[in-house]
């Protein structure tokens, strides 16, 4: 983007669409930060303020696709423009299922609020949050600086969260086992690690996205997958 | 959007630059245009577009009397420039088109100078005083259409020897010239390339800090990229008015949807 | 009827093969362009044709023999009284200067030592024009200071001796011819071979008036070129401006209607009225109605306005037209008049139009003899006429029809002054036409 439109106002509209991606990341990112303090301090009324500020993300996913839809009607744009706006849309929509996860988050830990805690599971799930918030925060530079690397190393990173995630299954089932009076919150804490897990998922396709922006193409399907327990014979498919 | 530039939209939209009530247009026995309402706000752009033959250029030349020149031409109803009767039979169309700048379809520079060009208008209507007043209009006329930094060292050379593009500004700089308050331009760029084109739509958005601009065009596109307002034409009757970005991703009428998307010509 | 192509079906065969319908195609093209080449030629032929027999014939014209007689201005023949009174010795008419020039031709051939036989002094005198007593006359009575004194005089030679030696007079024509004498050739020869007469460049032709029929060699264009030149400024100072507000008020400003309609298909109409009908026209308004005189270059050049207004009218209309309506609108769109519209952009894209128009009508104006004759341009007429503006309202011919009267005339010598006015007219339409074309060319713009 070092030329500019002729037709200034093109430009804006670009911008505006852009800002408005940017802003939504940065909502996301502390939709996830706050969810994940909320549930590590068992701050119900943080869970509240999380779930309450997830309409705001959506209002503005909505926001987003309209002015994307505008700017295609109205400047009909082409090749990198193009690429733009159709990443913005794809974008926005994969950071609204992030704030959908963050959501989801606060909601359980309004649920485990009553319960048994669960021994340094907190402290994990917060780890893998702080992971995917820095992808979150990460793949975001990469979009604004249309930087590919940046985005490529964003993209491999969730093979950590994926093996994190893992690492917390069995952790669960451990626990459960241990005592069937945990499997109720082991649940809910597996959901929220699911959730996590899902998305650093969207957050990859994020990545994905920047690189289509910058390159045109999509990245080849090579990422390692560090999910195996859908593959786990003795657990069965979970999804 | 915040609470000032509402108000300041709202009111506005309540005082309208030109207001056409009724307006039917004949030529001879043809009835091009069919009792066509509508509001057109100052600094804004405001685009006609319609199928060939829609009277969308008819309606265009009405609101500065151009309809006059044409024997044939009859016009009913009324045409109000800041509340006054433009076809008032005490309004002098000369005075009015001072007032209502046009730009044509075809770039039509006088072959005179760059500078015989921008200053005849104001030469005509005696907005200068002296020699000096009258470069000082015309340079500034000629920066408003983004074309002094490209003449300023050649103003005695010919006007027709500019490229397409420059010589349509050259023509909107004429228009500009005589400080009107409205400028009306039939299918500006319809004879330009697309990189004049695009300069002029830039120039366009421009002007629109300044005056109201009503614009005829065939190209769809060009009225998204331009306009705030758009006016769909359809056999001389006025089918749809209202916000660009709406039109282009919503229109109400079922011929305007039919048209903008390719389904009727 | 069975291999029709059917609309959609590919077209089948090879394109390096010709087929009969386009061969068939091909040669009627060549056929037609032979014949557009065989016209083109036919044309270029009657042109060469008529311009290298005009030439032929006229360009001697151009050239006069001219003999130089040394000649004795004997005091009491002139001026008998002694007096040098003008009055008296303009009482000697030309009869009296004849004798003088004989007797210098006689002296000429006594210093070269020519003898012929059988030529009086009287027949020697002979082959000097009947002008030149005339031309010493004029001379005498305004130089009488020189009487008694022999001078060297160069007269024309007589249109007969011009003639032999533009080989038209040969020694058995003038066998049979009493204006001239075979020894009087002789003599002409032998005057030649002494240096006495010569052959040169003719300038009274073009500024001399017209002579008498015994006279060709002296006869000269300066009074028709006078009048046809007074004639075009009348036409000029008439047809102008009243061609241009005309066309300029019917093609911009004149309502569209029924009258306008019967206006333009009259003004078409009269561009093809035949032109002896504005002579009789001329005739009857302007010398028996309005009592203006006959011959004069005013009637003549009314009567030509009239001729050329529509041939004026016509093209302006049709310059104005081409003025391209974007500019009308540009003007109009700034908020000019309708009359600034046309002053400021229209007329200064169309005057090359107008202006080639009305060159080339004053052309066909300055060539056009039957109006004229009828309103008595015809006459032959010896004095110039004054300058302008009096001398619009003096007798005056016009160059075609000093070439029609010179063609009616018996002398053979009048053939090549006829032929010679008309290389003089042609030459005049030429530079018309010319400036026509640069004017066209300098101010043409393009838009």
């Amino acid at each position: 983007m070092n030329e500019h439109h002729i037709q200034s106002a093109f430009d804006r509209d670009l911008e505006d669409i852009q800002a408005m991606i940017m802003k939504m990341g940065g909502m996301v990112e502390a939709a996830i930060h706050d969810a994940t303090r909320s549930l590590v301090k068992r701050d119900e009324e943080l869970a509240a303020q999380v779930r309450a500020a997830d309409s705001q993300i959506d209002a503005l996913e909505e926001e987003i696709n309209e002015a994307a839809a505008r700017l295609i009607a109205l400047r009909a744009p082409a090749a990198s423009d193009l690429r733009t706006v159709l990443t913005v849309i794809k974008v926005s929509s994969n950071l609204e299922r992030c704030g959908d996860y963050a959501k989801n988050l606060a909601k359980r830990t309004s649920v485990l609020v009553q319960m048994n805690t669960i021994e340094g599971a907190a402290k994990s799930i917060r780890r893998m949050a702080r992971e995917v918030a820095g992808m979150l925060k990460d793949v975001l530079d990469a979009y604004v600086q249309r930087d590919v690397e940046l985005a490529e190393d964003v993209r491999m990173r969730d093979h950590e969260v994926d093996q994190m995630y893992n690492a917390l299954f069995r952790e669960f089932l451990t626990h459960m086992m241990e005592d069937p009076r945990n499997i109720t919150s082991c649940m809910h804490l597996h959901f929220i690690a699911k959730n996590i897990e899902r998305t650093g998922d969207h957050i990859t396709s994020i990545a994905e996205q920047v690189i289509y922006l910058v390159t045109g193409e999509y990245p080849e399907e090579s990422r390692p997958k560090g999910d195996r327990t859908s593959f786990d014979p003795k657990v069965g498919g979970s999804e | 959007m915040n609470d000032l530039a509402l108000a300041a939209k709202t009111e506005a939209a309540l005082k309208p630059k030109i207001s056409a009530k009724g307006v039917d247009v004949y030529y001879a026995d043809n009835h091009a245009i069919k009792n066509v309402d509508v509001n057109i706000l100052d600094k804004t752009v405001t685009a006609f577009i319609g199928p060939s033959g829609c009277g969308k250029s008819t309606f265009l030349r009405c609101l500065n009397r151009m309809n006059d020149t044409i024997d044939i031409a009859r016009i009913e109803g009324e045409i109000l420039l800041d509340g006054e009767d433009i076809y008032d039979p005490k309004v002098d169309p000369v005075q009015l088109r001072a007032k209502v700048g046009m730009v044509f379809q075809k770039p039509n520079p006088f072959p005179k100078s760059i500078f015989d060009n921008v200053s005849y208008g104001p030469r005509i209507h005696g907005m200068a005083r002296n020699k000096a007043e009258l470069e000082e209009i015309v340079e500034s006329a000629l920066r408003r259409a983004a074309l002094w930094d490209e003449v300023k060292d050649r103003l005695l050379a010919p006007g027709t020897g500019l490229s397409g593009g420059q010589q349509q500004r050259l023509c909107i700089a004429r228009a500009v010239a005589t400080a009107p308050e409205v400028l009306l331009m039939d299918e500006p760029c319809s004879a330009l390339d697309p990189i004049a084109t695009a300069q002029i739509e830039e120039l366009i958005d421009e002007l629109r800090q300044n005056y109201s601009l009503v614009i005829v065009t065939h190209s769809m596109q060009q009225a998204a990229r331009v306009s705030q307002k758009t006016a769909f034409f359809h056999l001389g009757n006025l089918v749809e008015y209202g916000e660009t970005g709406h039109i282009f991703t919503n229109p109400e009428d079922s011929r305007t949807e039919a048209y903008i998307t390719g389904r009727i010509g | 009827m069975t291999d029709i192509a059917m609309p959609g079906a590919p077209r089948k065969g090879s394109l390096l093969v010709r087929d009969a319908r386009t061969a068939r195609r091909n040669a009627a093209e060549a056929r037609f362009r032979t014949y557009g080449l065989i016209a083109v030629l036919l044309g270029l032929l009657a042109l060469v044709v008529l311009v290298v027999s005009i030439i032929g014939n006229g360009a001697s014209a151009f050239r006069q023999s001219y003999v130089t007689v040394p000649v004795t201005l004997l005091e009491e023949k002139l001026d008998k009284s002694g007096t040098r009174d003008p009055a008296v010795m303009a009482k000697v008419s030309t009869f009296g200067y004849a004798p003088l020039i004989a007797a210098g031709v006689q002296d000429a051939m006594d210093a070269a030592g020519i003898e012929i036989e059988g030529l009086s002094t009287k027949g020697a005198g002979g082959i000097v024009s009947k002008d030149a007593p005339a031309q010493l006359r004029d001379f005498v009575l305004s130089n009488p200071g020189l009487l008694g004194q022999t001078v060297d005089f160069t007269f024309l030679a007589s249109g007969r001796i011009d003639g032999y030696f533009k080989g038209r007079v040969t020694a058995q024509t003038a066998a049979l011819d009493k204006n001239v004498s075979p020894e009087q050739l002789l003599l002409a020869d032998a005057l030649k071979e002494a240096g006495a007469l010569e052959t040169r460049f003719n300038w009274s032709f073009i500024t001399a008036p017209d002579a008498s029929d015994q006279r060709p060699e002296a006869a000269g264009l300066g009074v028709a070129i006078l009048g046809s030149f007074y004639m075009m400024l009348v036409v000029l100072a008439l047809a102008l401006p009243i061609g241009v507000a005309a066309s300029i008020y019917l093609e911009e400003f004149a309502p569209k209607n029924r009258i306008t309609d019967v206006i333009e298909v009259n003004i078409s109409n009269l561009a093809a009225v035949p032109s002896i009908v504005f002579g009789i026209l001329g005739l009857a308004i302007f010398i028996n109605f309005a009592g203006l005189p006959q011959s004069a270059p005013i009637v003549g050049g009314l009567v030509l306005t009239l001729m050329t207004l529509p041939r004026i009218i016509i093209p302006s209309r049709a310059a104005l037209q081409a003025v391209p309506p974007s500019i009308r609108e540009a003007a109009l769109g700034v908020g000019a008049s309708k009359m600034q519209t046309v002053f400021h952009h229209v007329l200064p894209l169309a005057a090359p139009g107008i202006l080639t128009g009305l060159i080339i009508g004053l052309g066909q104006a300055l060539g056009e003899t039957a109006p004229l004759l009828l309103i008595g341009m015809v006459a032959f007429v010896r004095e110039y006429p004054s300058p302008p503006i009096d001398g619009i309202f003096d007798p005056a011919t016009a160059l075609p029809v000093q070439i029609f009267n010179w063609t009616q005339r018996s002398d053979p010598a009048f053939v090549e002054r006829a032929s010679g006015a008309i290389i003089v007219l042609l030459i005049f339409l030429l530079i018309m036409n010319l400036t026509a074309i640069l004017l066209r060319r300098r101010f043409e713009r393009r838009w």
